[in-house]
């Protein structure tokens, strides 16, 4: 309950930033990165699993933000909003993170399955990669590793649901789906963790 | 409900979003599958272990980047929007633009030709009906208007002549419909031969001086309306 109050401050605290922003107080805009830089840094970090990519990437949200604002229609929800226009930024550069990322990873696994495919599950070698010095934190690591590997949606549609807790219906507002689509979706997205997990945490 | 219907209900399942006959069928059978159940277990697990995932921050840096980019584009996107002004402004700019640019031609081309043409008033009437009022040299003492009778004696010059006479060039020269007599004309002429221009207009008639053009140091050739009143017989 407390959560949702919470929730429901920072949504009219953005609705007035951006009001005034709009109203041409460039200051405003300031709070509002502030407000919202650590959810929207965290999904393209979660999403993008590239410390500087998300650093980029965050920076290409709210500079679409403000050039957007404009056409925010005030009656819907701001953070639904600017989460579309996180994952929009992020499936643009998936697409174009592949490869270079595929040219920093090392393997840490050369296990073979039972077809002798190798069954790995590769970590990209990265200097701000979270340390992995405690158990929790090799675990996360794992698992961002993994998520790192699924297809755009699916990938977009597991972060927003397991690691930012949003709701279905949200995640369907948010990336355009049919809500049937988006528990298809997630529901491969979680078979494939579980395969690539499997045995690791 | 068999193992493959269980693991493609599964996500659906952990998030309580099943219909209830559903959730209880899929309950069932964990109850009774230990492969079925071990692939739920592990679900769980790996939710909750990303529902506790580290939140990662920005770096401390942060909104200054943002904000050094967006000035970028303020300044630079603020000069390409002034191309893109909507019409209800860009068209009145653009009027006074074009009102502007017309303003200066006329200025040029008008107002700079007005200067050139000394548009005096001269009036010619005595016994020829002629007086003849030219402007005024700055700093010359005004004249006593001249009178000269004519009457009897040979012909006199027309206006015409002693221009010509004097070298100067006639530009244009309007006339009485009826007494084809000139009712103005303009004389081109060297500035520094005005006075001589009163001097042989004073020798035509009665002139009548008025306040007289002021001279730009540059200028050499000057235009000068002569227009003639009472100029009928």
């Amino acid at each position: 309950m407390q959560k949702q109050d919470t929730k429901d401050d920072i949504e009219l605290e953005s609705i007035d930033l951006a009001k005034s922003f709009l109203a041409g107080d460039r200051r405003s805009f300031d709070r509002l990165i502030m407000l919202h830089k650590r959810l929207v840094f965290n999904l393209c970090y979660r999403s993008l699993g590239d410390y500087d990519e998300a650093d980029d990437c965050a920076q290409d949200v709210f500079i679409k933000v403000s050039r957007s604002l404009k056409d925010f229609r005030f009656g819907s929800r701001f953070t639904t909003w600017l989460y579309r226009i996180t994952v929009n930024t992020c499936k643009n550069r998936i697409g174009s993170l592949e490869y270079r990322l595929r040219s920093r990873t090392v393997r840490i696994d050369t296990e073979r399955d039972m077809d002798d495919k190798p069954k790995v599950l590769e970590i990209e070698n990265h200097r701000h990669t979270p340390v992995v010095e405690f158990a929790k934190k090799e675990i996360d690591h794992l698992i961002q590793c993994a998520v790192n590997t699924l297809p755009a949606k699916q990938r977009l549609v597991v972060v927003l649901r397991d690691i930012e807790g949003r709701s279905y219906k949200e995640i369907g507002e948010i990336m355009g789906f049919e809500l049937g689509t988006v528990k298809s979706t997630l529901s491969r997205a979680r078979e494939q963790l579980r395969e690539l997990l499997k045995g690791k945490i | 409900m068999d193992c493959r219907d269980v693991k493609e209900h599964l996500s659906e399942y952990v998030d309580e979003m099943l219909p209830e006959k559903e959730a209880s069928e899929i309950k069932d059978h964990l109850a009774r599958c230990a492969d079925c159940l071990g692939e739920y277990e592990s679900t769980l697990k790996i939710i909750k272990h990303m529902n506790e995932m580290e939140t990662i921050d920005a770096p401390a840096e942060f909104l200054e980047k943002v904000t050094a980019r967006l000035e970028k584009r303020f300044s630079f996107g603020g000069w390409l929007r002034r191309l893109f002004v909507p019409l209800r402004v860009k068209l009145p700019l653009e009027l006074a633009g074009i009102a502007a640019a017309v303003a200066l031609l006329v200025y040029v081309f008008g107002v700079r030709d007005g200067r050139d043409l000394y548009e005096v008033t001269i009036s010619m009437s005595g016994e020829r009906g002629q007086t003849i009022v030219v402007p005024e040299k700055p700093g010359e003492k005004r004249d006593e208007p001249k009178r000269r009778d004519k009457k009897g004696g040979e012909r006199s010059p027309s206006l015409e002549e002693v221009i010509r006479a004097a070298g100067w060039r006639i530009v244009s020269t309007e006339r009485c419909e009826d007494s084809n007599i000139p009712a103005s004309m303009i004389v081109e002429l060297p500035a520094d031969e005005y006075q001589d221009l009163l001097g042989e207009l004073n020798r035509l008639g009665v002139v009548e001086t008025r306040p007289s053009p002021v001279f730009e140091e540059e200028q050499d050739v000057i235009k000068v309306k002569i227009v003639v009143q009472n100029a009928g017989p």
